[in-house]
């Protein structure tokens, strides 16, 4: 595949970017990866602090052995609430805040797999609200359908759907500590989405 | 008020204990890694007021401990005693902990996650301990907003426990099987399967006295009840090789395990110095005899092997005599303490 940047090259660097939760990848040659990243084609450096730290390198395809494979993907993300960058998250293989989960989890749904063995929670739920770690649509936000309004949370919550609405509401009331109007919000969002 | 470990009934058998820990998170504080000073002392102090607050009960039924400014010995008994971890009191940050009165439920605040609910219980008792955290669990959330996804359920600081945020733990005594050298084969067996056996004081540190913890490592995908389930499994299993062992070593050599276990009374019973190591050792071979059925405490009814195993642990110990000592001084009144403690066998 020729680098999507320069179309000359081959492209050796898958580079990952995040914004907002919109996931955007891009295949590129050594050199604009090198431009592009600012990472000038340095390799990860990866403490060895502890087992897990390494395992969860490992099956991020960061191992140690693998730093000059050239098919390596570079990722750059930060988590915008405190401050934990990627590296930061895979030499301590722990999320800083609940947005560092948001941040980083879409990168980390196939892996998660090999650790745990699935993605999916089918225990218990909390008994006050259901859901208060919202996920923003990574696969579908590029490609909604227009009462969706793609790319909305980039473009600071103009035309957002009802929907979205009421979770940024949502949001906003549990960060308030408002928990009756949470609850209310909840169910109004619940009865929406078994209307569509 | 006598504490869970106290208890004599279901205590001689190959499972000393059944736990659960639920990992918790508020939605509202960032996590261990990103949390500061001034946060975790709102948080302790958040879910403190959360528990006792609402519930004069509550005040009768648990206590609450500043770890972070409990001192060294104090700190190094929660840990012996297994009502916190070796991670909480290594903490400087505001850490807390709600203990109740027979310290078989204690709920660690600010440890790896901001909540780590746990529960204890002697013997084979997995149902009655996951109720009880469980319960708790109910408590806190109908109070305070954790961070939970629907599709990946709770969500924990570390992604290992993400889901269930549930370890569900066996305490056993597999001496025959250590022996044999196969822990190393089992746990090889057992990770394959998503589970875990380790040494006494969890990860990290080795087996004392052939006590081990057997526990899941996968927390997502599988509801709570199947978790456990899956461990009971393995457990049985685990139980049921160890017994074999046992059964043959008795056929092979019917007066070696007894006469095993009469020498470490003998040398218990007159020692002057001990060190954990040894102690352990020695209690574990007695502890072989009484499940056996080989020795019989003269009144059976108030011995209780595993509890004095926790008592000869180094702060327990400085603990009952009242005062800091040496690592010579511990080992002479470990030995006094054993010598006081084991009862006249038949």
């Amino acid at each position: 595949m020729l680098c999507q940047v320069c179309q000359k090259n081959d492209a050796v660097v898958t580079y990952t970017e995040i914004v907002n939760g919109v996931k955007n990848e891009k295949h590129i040659c050594q050199e604009c990866a090198n431009k592009y990243t600012g990472f000038g084609g340095a390799p990860f450096i990866i403490g060895n602090s502890n087992l897990l730290s390494s395992l969860l390198a490992s099956v991020l395809g960061h191992s140690v052995n693998n730093m000059s494979d050239s098919g390596m993907k570079k990722t750059n993300i930060v988590c915008p609430s405190c401050g934990m960058t990627y590296n930061e998250f895979l030499k301590y293989s722990k999320y800083g805040c609940v947005d560092c989960f948001k941040t980083f989890s879409p990168i980390l749904e196939s892996y998660l797999k090999k650790i745990q063995g699935s993605c999916e929670h089918t225990g218990k739920v909390p008994y006050r609200l259901k859901e208060t770690v919202v996920l923003p649509g990574i696969e579908t936000a590029p490609e909604t359908t227009p009462e969706t309004t793609s790319g909305a949370a980039s473009m600071g919550g103009k035309g957002l759907s009802r929907i979205q609405l009421l979770k940024q509401q949502l949001q906003q009331a549990i960060a308030d500590e408002a928990y009756e109007e949470a609850a209310r919000l909840r169910d109004q969002i619940k009865v929406l989405k078994e209307e569509a | 008020m006598t504490k869970w470990f106290d208890n004599t009934e279901n205590m001689n058998n190959i499972v000393i204990s059944s736990r659960v820990r639920l990992a918790r998170n508020l939605y509202n504080y960032p996590f261990s890694l990103k949390i500061n000073d001034e946060q975790t002392k709102r948080l302790v102090n958040d879910v403190k007021e959360s528990f006792f607050g609402q519930s004069e009960q509550a005040m009768n039924d648990y206590d609450f401990y500043e770890v972070n400014r409990l001192d060294r010995v104090d700190k190094l008994y929660f840990v012996e005693t297994h009502s916190v971890s070796p991670l909480l009191v290594k903490k400087e940050q505001s850490t807390g902990v709600i203990l109740s009165k027979d310290a078989s439920t204690s709920i660690m605040i600010n440890e790896e996650d901001h909540l780590r609910i746990q529960a204890v219980s002697a013997g084979e008792n997995m149902g009655k301990v996951f109720k009880e955290a469980n319960r708790i669990d109910d408590l806190f959330s109908e109070r305070l907003i954790y961070a939970f996804n629907q599709k990946y359920g709770y969500i924990t600081s570390c992604p290992t426990n993400l889901g269930t945020g549930l370890r569900a733990s066996y305490m056993v005594h597999l001496p025959f099987l250590e022996n044999e050298e196969l822990i190393k084969t089992l746990s090889d067996e057992m990770n394959r399967f998503g589970f875990t056996i380790r040494g006494i004081y969890g990860e990290g540190t080795e087996a004392l006295g052939s006590i081990y913890q057997i526990s899941n490592q996968k927390t997502l995908g599988q509801s709570e009840e199947e978790i456990i389930s899956s461990l009971d499994n393995i457990v049985q299993q685990v139980i049921k090789q160890e017994k074999m062992l046992r059964e043959n070593t008795k056929k092979k050599n019917p007066l070696g395990m007894e006469d095993m276990a009469f020498k470490a009374y003998g040398i218990l019973k007159y020692a002057r110095s001990l060190t954990s190591q040894d102690a352990m050792t020695y209690l574990s071979r007695i502890r072989i005899g009484i499940c056996e059925n080989l020795m019989h405490p003269k009144n059976e009814n108030k011995f209780n092997i595993y509890h004095l195993m926790i008592k000869i642990q180094p702060a327990n110990l400085q603990k009952a005599f009242g005062k800091i000592m040496s690592s010579d001084e511990r080992d002479k009144f470990r030995a006094e303490l054993i010598r006081r403690e084991l009862p006249e066998m038949i």
